[in-house]
């Protein structure tokens, strides 16, 4: 998702312990390296300022250095002010993977989406500068960490749409270079998916889902059955295409390298297969799913 | 340095002049112009921008969101550069950190602002993570001469890199340290005078800060090195009664809006910019908003004559 130098406000105005009033004696003196490893430790414990606390005087090896003594109190207790800031923290990743998977929330729920969230959070702390890629892992463990298969592989549709919309333009292959070729050659013919182009394999049929909640329609049931989705970019616009598991395997070897004929020659002899072929394999080139 | 004349020439969204104020003087000792009343570029206002171009002075855009891309960001950042003034703002840089600094993303940055022809390009005070975490927040800095040394090395190694002066916001922040021996105007005066850098002034920032802080924002004021201010930054604020948070959601108050008066001559005149990133509003709501800008300095102009 993007980024924003705004701080998400809290949303129940739930106030912290308030620390000792005893006032500070003298001040700490941390060195900032360790200051900075002593803040970044209370702001991302997902367990509440009191277990960040301790984590954090453990971390520098210092007792001293409560949050009484190295935040000052002013009109404010520190321990609202900190709290702002690991509100914040995990309130901007979680508006992240909320940002990037809105299907997902939908169906689970934004308080088993949240908490799920939290979780992935604390497994995957950032590491990049942006956050264009923080959620790559998030369908896998839906899957492995909270078996949630379905939305799982929802999740997956909605990154490779993610995927899709960030990936380099690319010069469409298109069909007037295809008539040039005579019949022998189009047999030879080997053909690249665009950066954009996304071929999902998936246990649940994941578009359909997708497809009603974005449409307005009544939910069909999250329930198992095996489905193959092609995402792609004609030009800044996203399509996605349910294909059947014929298509969907001839696809899949024209994306590895297969030669046309030998993706044909794949899928056996199917009544009138040469016509559908054909009509495919337009539609696909029409909408830049392949390059040169 | 940016020609302005290469941007495509459009009617200006801004009023030049009004109640004789010229609002495209600019003070900084750079020379770097005032580009006007601008806007952050966010995805909800793509379609509007594209549609049909409308009279926006200049737009900041947030220099992360169109990094780590290939796509769709980048190209429409491209039309929108070719027809108006592109400041990169951004929010990892993470100046104030002990983590070695991301020369990976200090390329991208560079290679962007060369892109977009940006004419400047800031970050904040601040520092974003350690020990390899991205916190995605603008963490506090303990404002102490450990901070000013460890500050000085780093935002003099950037402007080597970048080969450009650095441009330094001060943040919201909601937190002070006990070992603080300065004000943040006093750490930002002295850091500019160290390494020759410049400011982004967030008007909103000061007015949070001074709420959470107890300080008096004239005292603020009164501590800027105005010929260093290259460009100003409003936005809202949700206000909890005991502190504020900026969550650069809804419309700019009134005090506000007379900070940024009295700032922009101080500053003899400046760039200002609005930033709205959530519950975003059209863009032609956005911009009505951001060209309150016009009455505040006009006000304050008449107040100080």
């Amino acid at each position: 998702m993007e980024r924003a130098s705004a701080t998400p406000a809290p949303q129940s105005p739930q106030s912290p312990q308030p620390t000792a009033a005893t006032p500070a004696a003298a001040p700490v003196g941390l060195r900032l390296a360790d200051f900075q490893r002593w803040f970044q430790t209370i702001i991302t414990n997902p367990d509440g300022l009191g277990p960040g606390a301790a984590a954090a005087r453990a971390a520098v090896g210092r007792d001293d250095a409560s949050i009484a003594a190295v935040v000052t109190r002013g009109h404010l207790d520190p321990a609202v002010r900190m709290e702002v800031y690991r509100n914040a923290y995990h309130l901007r990743l979680i508006e992240c993977l909320a940002d990037d998977f809105p299907a997902v929330q939908e169906l689970l729920g934004k308080d088993r989406f949240t908490r799920i969230a939290r979780a992935y959070i604390t497994a995957f702390p950032s590491r990049q500068p942006n956050l264009n890629r923080y959620s790559i892992r998030f369908p896998d463990f839906l899957a492995a960490e909270s078996r949630q298969a379905f939305a799982a592989d929802l999740a997956r549709l909605e990154w490779a749409m993610i995927e899709a919309i960030h990936a380099a333009p690319a010069e469409p292959f298109d069909l007037a270079a295809l008539q040039t070729l005579d019949p022998d050659q189009w047999a030879e013919l080997r053909l690249r998916p665009a950066p954009a182009s996304r071929l999902l394999d998936l246990a649940h049929p994941a578009n359909a889902w997708f497809q009603a909640w974005r449409a307005g329609q009544p939910l069909p049931p999250a329930r198992k059955g095996r489905s193959f989705v092609l995402v792609y970019r004609a030009g800044e616009r996203l399509w996605r295409m349910d294909l059947t598991p014929l298509t969907a395997d001839l696809l899949r070897r024209l994306f590895a390298g297969e030669t046309l004929g030998a993706a044909i020659s794949a899928l056996g002899d199917a009544p009138d297969l040469a016509p559908r072929v054909i009509r495919w394999f337009r539609e696909w080139v029409a909408g830049g799913v392949f390059t040169r | 340095m940016v020609k302005i004349t290469e941007i495509t020439s459009r009617s200006a969204g801004s009023p030049v002049t009004t109640s004789g104020v010229d609002l495209r003087t600019a003070g900084n000792r750079w020379h770097l112009p005032n580009l006007g009343i601008g806007l952050g570029l966010r995805t909800p206002h793509y379609l509007a921008i594209q549609a049909d171009w409308p009279a926006i002075d200049w737009f900041e855009v947030i220099s992360e969101n169109y990094m780590d891309t290939a796509g769709r960001p980048l190209a429409v950042l491209d039309r929108v550069a070719a027809h108006y003034p592109v400041v990169l703002h951004g929010v990892s840089m993470s100046i104030g950190s002990t983590d070695p600094l991301n020369r990976d993303y200090l390329s991208q940055l560079k290679t962007l602002a060369t892109r977009v022809r940006a004419p400047w390009l800031s970050d904040h005070l601040c520092w974003t993570g350690v020990a390899g975490t991205n916190a995605h927040d603008l963490l506090p800095m303990p404002l102490t001469e450990e901070s000013m040394e460890h500050c000085t090395t780093r935002v003099k190694q950037v402007q080597d890199i970048l080969e450009r002066t650095l441009f330094l916001e001060n943040p919201s922040t909601y937190a002070a340290f006990t070992d603080q021996t300065m004000t943040e105007w006093e750490f930002l005066g002295r850091l500019c005078e160290a390494t020759g850098c410049g400011l982004m002034l967030d008007v909103n920032n000061i007015y949070v800060s001074s709420r959470n802080h107890g300080f008096d924002p004239q005292d603020y004021l009164d501590g800027v090195p105005w010929d260093r201010v290259v460009q100003f930054h409003v936005a809202g604020h949700d206000d909890l009664g005991t502190h504020c948070i900026d969550t650069h959601i809804g419309p700019v108050v009134d005090p506000v809006w007379a900070l940024l008066g009295e700032a922009w001559h101080r500053a003899g005149g400046a760039s200002v910019l609005l930033e709205w990133d959530a519950e975003i509003p059209d863009l032609a709501t956005t911009h009505r908003e951001a060209l309150k800008a016009v009455e505040a300095i006009t006000a304050a102009r008449s107040e100080a004559s």
